[in-house]
């Protein structure tokens, strides 16, 4: 070996070169995060109340500017028109019936996560702690019920496994109406038990208070139908893997995220749309994996967000749901789409 | 000469006769192991949000990945110790065992957000660590007399341990700073990793005469490996660890549990972790030192004695924070005095020729059992919750230690 001087110089220049790479490699990521962002707002801007006065989307912005993380506002008829940007920061949103709800991160060395339940002024009304990070946030349509979806251990840390919580909130207040957890399934008219049982990703009747919900147990996940007044929900008769269901707004039809199997690579997704009638599944165009639960934009379309894996930016997209089509770009910058205002079904 | 060739560190030299002699690759191979240590724990506390949230793969995806390297390590660990005593190249194939796991730091920086390659360095970084552990600890072994090899231990632990708890605070400050910035956080990893890599190539040294030794033998052969579990004092060790391995909780159930009794909020988990890692790195060296005075297989039980008070306080139906901090603490400890005094205690029993295998054939042996415990802790708690599995783990536990105890003594003293 080379003497002891040679591997010193050798080791200092590795040492300085690390620190050289290090820290240009973490100025560039500070450089691109776009909440250090001072940018002026890509998209030109509309008032609040010219908006508001119209059928509109609330989402969350990602455009790679100041407003990014913002709860946003557009117009339904020109979802990639003018915005208007709210102060609410949102990972999640959705919002019906005058009341809102918006699962943010507030990040940190320790990140915690809250629910906040806003009015329609965007002005925060009451905040929830969740347990664990966001996955689905969903408001009844008459604007009574707020439901989330958290992780519980997301954490390297914790189990192997993941679990949820799901839980439905009083968006007036933030009080706690019940936890899914805590409800009484039934399986074939027969109590349904199981300690692995995790809930997630609610969706509303549009009429009383049902709503359906993916179980997941036993490595399967079931769609489930049951009601907030009965604590209690049904297993559907339908095949399994009815994950994040989205009901359509007549009522008829689900969307959901229908789980492709790969052999040893991991699952895919893919956007199918379940009639609960005929129990028949359709595979929508679009043939990228999406992992999300999906917002119904009329009877005939549907809307999700796709975001490239580091990217910091994502855009929704609008899909025919009987498979027909191709999928195309809605908007550009968002997240979470929400339809404000409830369906326009009349005129659709 | 003889001093200065060994590169003993000032401070032991004076002290030498009292105290033993630790060679300065004890220090230096507690430095790579820092390094490694830190680049991984970086990478290892971001992984799940990076899959998860960034990735949108979904928790179930993870799960796969970490059963996947899980299991692939065992195998190469034994190859790796055989072809080190082979050789007597200790540092050689300790060397290719952490090259892989730089190599799959900067992998991950590569792969650039597929899923696929991905889990194929994680399996690559697992393989690596699967060959480095056991020559290194060979070489930790035949760098201190006998008469130090806990404190050496302990040494090399304690230096480990501080990576251990800087990777995953360095980790979270950086993503709190750039909650974006995965990609550069593994960049730094990678980097980091460099560090340890280039520190056993420039500075390590293969113990002395072990490469005469292998050449001058007979040639090391897998029976002969295997010979040595014909030996009552090693495998009394083999037995013993396997067995109070199969009885331990692994850290993550022992979390999850106390989150659950304590009420603890999710995100304060991590610092479960940090808490453990901090005891450990405090105790690791005493405890050491203790059991060069006291004997190994004493401190080694001793360590086990803790776990059972653990699982004692586990049980304990609304623990305070109080309750918490002692339950970390005596988890740390147990670490302290279990994981180098094993090593120490295994290393007085395999003679140096096959120091390297030996060693591979006890930790094969304990990681198997433990995995074997935690998939079994695990049905446990998913049919009958937590409480009884941890019941059970108590008086499996409290059963294993005393047979443990009797067949390492009696194993020393049948060869003594």
């Amino acid at each position: 070996m080379s003497s002891l001087r040679t591997r010193l110089i050798i080791f200092t220049t590795l040492l300085a070169g690390v620190a050289i790479v290090s820290v240009v490699a973490v100025a560039r990521a500070w450089r691109n995060e776009p909440t250090h962002s001072s940018a002026p707002a890509k998209t030109s801007g509309a008032s609040l109340a010219a908006l508001t006065a119209a059928p509109h989307l609330l989402f969350r912005n990602t455009d790679n500017d100041s407003t990014y993380g913002r709860l946003t506002l557009a117009s339904l008829s020109k979802p990639d028109g003018a915005r208007a940007v709210t102060p609410l920061e949102c990972d999640r949103v959705d919002f019906a019936g005058g009341h809102g709800i918006c699962l943010q991160a507030n990040r940190g060395v320790l990140t915690s996560y809250d629910a906040v339940l806003f009015d329609s002024a965007y002005h925060q009304i009451a905040k929830v702690k969740l347990v664990g990070s966001p996955s689905r946030a969903r408001m009844r349509p008459d604007g009574k019920v707020a439901a989330y979806t958290a992780f519980v251990s997301g954490d390297s840390y914790a189990a192997r496994s993941f679990s949820t919580r799901t839980l439905f909130l009083d968006p007036a207040t933030g009080r706690r109406l019940g936890q899914m957890e805590r409800f009484t399934i039934r399986r074939d008219g027969k109590v349904f038990r199981n300690i692995d049982f995790n809930f997630w990703g609610v969706t509303f009747e549009h009429h009383g208070d049902g709503f359906y919900a993916t179980l997941g147990t036993g490595g399967k996940a079931y769609l489930v139908h049951g009601h907030l007044s009965t604590r209690s929900a049904n297993v559907v008769d339908v095949p399994p893997f009815v994950e994040c269901p989205s009901l359509s707004p007549d009522g008829t039809r689900i969307a959901f995220k229908k789980r492709i199997e790969h052999g040893l690579s991991p699952v895919t997704w893919r956007i199918a749309v379940l009639d609960l009638k005929t129990k028949h599944v359709t595979l929508l165009s679009e043939k990228r994996s999406v992992d999300d639960q999906v917002e119904w934009e009329d009877n005939e379309h549907i809307l999700y967000g796709v975001s490239e894996p580091h990217a910091v930016e994502s855009d929704v997209w609008r899909v025919n749901a009987d498979g027909s089509g191709k999928p195309q770009k809605a908007m550009t910058g968002a997240w979470s789409p929400s339809i404000a205002g409830g369906y326009q079904l009349s005129a659709s | 000469m003889y001093t200065s060739v060994r590169n003993i560190p000032a401070a032991a030299v004076g002290r030498r006769s009292r105290r033993g002699r630790i060679g300065a690759n004890v220090f230096l191979l507690g430095l790579v192991s820092l390094f490694t240590d830190l680049s991984q724990e970086m990478v290892t506390a971001v992984l799940p949000l990076y899959i998860t949230f960034q990735l949108g793969i979904g928790a179930l995806g993870f799960g796969l990945v970490d059963g996947l390297y899980q299991g692939s390590s065992a195998l190469l660990r034994l190859i790796g110790g055989l072809a080190a005593d082979r050789g007597g190249k200790h540092k050689q194939v300790a060397g290719v065992g952490y090259g892989m796991s730089a190599v799959s730091k900067f992998g991950l920086v590569a792969s650039a957000g597929t899923f696929a390659p991905i889990t194929g360095f994680l399996v690559l970084d697992r393989l690596g660590k699967g060959v480095r552990t056991a020559p290194r600890d060979a070489m930790i072994s035949m760098s201190a007399d006998e008469n130090v090899l806990g404190r050496a231990f302990g040494i090399h632990r304690a230096l480990d341990t501080v990576g251990a708890l800087l990777g995953p605070l360095a980790a979270f400050i950086l993503l709190a700073q750039i909650p974006h910035g995965y990609k550069s956080i593994f960049l730094v990893s990678a980097c980091i990793s460099l560090i340890g890599l280039a520190i056993l190539i420039l500075f390590v040294r293969n113990p002395e005469g072990a490469e005469d030794r292998a050449e001058r033998g007979p040639r090391v052969s897998v029976r002969a490996a295997a010979g040595l579990l014909g030996r009552r004092d090693v495998s009394s060790i083999v037995i013993a660890g396997s067995a109070l391995g199969l009885m331990t909780i692994s850290d993550g159930f022992v979390y999850l549990v106390l989150q659950r009794s304590a009420g603890i909020d999710p995100r304060w988990f991590p610092l479960l972790y940090l808490g453990t890692a901090f005891f450990y790195l405090a105790l690791a060296m005493p405890f050491g030192s203790l059991s060069d005075k006291v004997g190994r297989a004493r401190v080694f039980l001793g360590g086990y004695v803790l776990l059972v008070l653990m699982y004692v306080l586990l049980l304990s139906s609304s623990p305070g924070t109080i309750i918490v901090l002692a339950c970390l603490g005596l988890l740390g400890a147990y670490y302290a005095a279990t994981d180098g005094v094993l090593m120490a205690l295994a290393s007085t029993a395999i003679p140096e020729r096959l120091r390297t295998s030996g060693l591979a054939i006890v930790t094969t042996a304990t990681s198997t059992t433990r995995l074997v415990g935690s998939i079994l802790f695990g049905a446990i708690w998913a049919a009958s919750g937590p409480e009884a599995s941890v019941k059970v783990f108590l008086v499996g536990l409290a059963i294993a230690l005393p047979l443990s105890a009797l067949a390492l003594f009696r194993g020393r003293q049948q060869t003594a």
